[in-house]
């Protein structure tokens, strides 16, 4: 007897697929640091971003980067997005299982997954407020954060860098025989480190903002 | 769910507990153990939502009320009596779990030598006793059947590096270069985890991974029916 599957065209599109999940994840990491740094740019003055992101848009950076950002998380929903569990079945084993296993790794899994379908959603509203009032400057991204969008962008940034640390952990996890130990130190490292440093920034915005709303 | 109440006293394991439970208390009780050291496998139940033999298992260990369920994802035969065996016994038949050779066995001849290392080596992935603790504990086999899991691609890697097999990265890739093998894997690590033999089981899946990840890249062999 012979297992169908490897009659198809082309068996190797799982392995294709799980690497390209894995790929546009860490473009997406990548990308998500370079976000961080320019975001960042706020803290030296309104002045100092305002020059980054006029520099970005006069070489269309900006622009190109936002659509080919698009295309990566869709590409990544697709590919990495084959391991979420979408049938009653599937939810219902895992749950059972995670909530009686007392296992931390479990538990994250099941937060990536949840935090990943919650970024699709927290990125289209993103995008289409930041590319409907084009092009990004300060003043403009301040005074939205502080007419009370701060409060999208907190949870926002948690979820995000949950996604994101727990993902390369597992893609070290995945790929390595490294120490789990101390992986996991990294790990949270990173994820509390990018999150006070996102909402430090969030608040410097809002405080910016402040000033000019009303 | 079923109660019974038992007596506590040092050095009491679950494995003598549910045999005193049975003789006394209930003759109907169903559950498996053969060695009761940790050897056999049978006896693996979750334990406390846990995993694990509980003849390895001290009742000091646990809360004081204890909650024993069967391992999931296998057929339950009663209680806390699962089938192992037809699980195992097809993942063996599907990772074609022996050493694959042209050569003729000669019976006078000596031995093939093997380096001490590699030996060893082998041996320590050999130490896996199916007692199915790895596939109970892991999300992707409570989801997906077909998922060979930790136990299964263990094994793979045991005939991966044995020199003794000829088999190459696209043989094995015909067995395990799928959702079902080693990309089914989301390492949760809860098969390295709970394993009770401490295999080290993250330095396994994540060796036919990478093996599995350069067979798909390397250029294809003709394929005859
Ligand atoms: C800022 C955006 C994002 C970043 C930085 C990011 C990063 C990552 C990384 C690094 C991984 C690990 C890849 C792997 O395990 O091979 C991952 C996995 C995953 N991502 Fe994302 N991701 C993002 C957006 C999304 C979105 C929008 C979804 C949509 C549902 C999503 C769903 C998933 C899922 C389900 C996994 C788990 C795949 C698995 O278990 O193998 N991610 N992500
Ligand atoms: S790998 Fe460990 S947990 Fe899995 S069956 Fe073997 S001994 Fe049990
Ligand atoms: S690491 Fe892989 S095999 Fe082990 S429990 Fe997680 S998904 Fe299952
Ligand atoms: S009875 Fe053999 S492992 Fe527990």
């Amino acid at each position: 007897m012979i297992e169908q599957w490897k009659l198809l065209k082309n068996p190797r599109l799982a392995a294709r697929f799980d690497l390209i999940g894995m790929v546009t994840g860490l473009m997406l990491v990548f990308f998500m640091f370079g976000h961080a740094m320019m975001l960042a740019t706020i803290v030296f003055g309104i002045e100092t971003m305002d020059g980054l992101s006029m520099w970005l848009e006069d070489l269309y950076l900006a622009q190109a980067g936002a659509v080919a950002i698009v295309f990566v998380v869709l590409i990544h929903f697709v590919t990495a997005g084959r391991k979420l569990p979408l049938r009653v079945n599937e939810q219902r084993m895992i749950w059972r299982l995670t909530r009686k296993l007392s296992h931390l790794d479990t538990w994250l899994w099941l937060v990536q997954a949840v935090t990943g379908m919650m970024i699709l959603l927290f990125v289209a509203v993103h995008l289409y407020f930041v590319l409907t009032t084009f092009p990004i400057e300060a003043v403009k991204s301040s005074t939205r954060v502080a007419s009370n969008f701060g409060y999208f962008y907190a949870p926002m940034i948690i979820v995000i860098w949950l996604h994101l640390g727990i993902g390369l952990y597992r893609i070290f996890v995945k790929w390595t025989p490294f120490n789990r130990k101390i992986l996991k130190v990294f790990k949270w490292l990173l994820i509390l480190g990018f999150i006070a440093d996102s909402l430090l920034v969030l608040k410097t915005f809002w405080a910016i903002g402040l000033q000019y709303v009303n | 769910m079923q109660e019974y109440r038992l007596e506590e006293y040092p050095g009491l394991n679950l494995y003598i507990a549910l045999n005193k439970i049975r003789e006394e208390q209930d003759s109907s009780l169903q559950f498996d153990f053969v060695c009761r050291a940790g050897i056999c496998g049978s006896c693996a139940m979750v334990i406390n939502g846990r995993p694990g033999l509980a003849c390895k298992t001290l009742v000091s260990t646990l809360s004081r009320t204890i909650t024993l369920t069967p391992l999931p994802v296998f057929k339950l035969v009663g209680d806390l009596s699962v089938d192992t065996g037809t699980w195992f016994r097809e993942m063996a038949e599907r990772a074609g779990s022996w050493v694959h050779t042209d050569k003729e066995f000669d019976p006078e001849a000596e031995e093939e030598r093997m380096s001490n290392e590699k030996a060893i080596e082998i041996f320590e992935l050999e130490r896996c006793i199916e007692c199915g603790c790895c596939i109970a504990s892991c999300g992707t086999a409570n989801m997906r059947e077909d998922f060979m899991g930790a136990a299964g691609l263990n094994r793979i890697a045991r005939f991966m590096i044995d020199p003794r097999d000829q088999r190459d990265g696209a043989d094995f890739f015909e067995v395990v270069g799928s959702d079902d093998g080693a990309f089914g894997c989301m390492g949760l690590m809860a098969c390295d985890d709970l394993c009770p033999k401490d295999l080290p089981l993250q330095a396994q899946l994540s060796r036919v991974r990478r093996a599995m990840a350069k067979a798909a890249f390397a250029p294809k062999k003709k394929v005859a029916f």
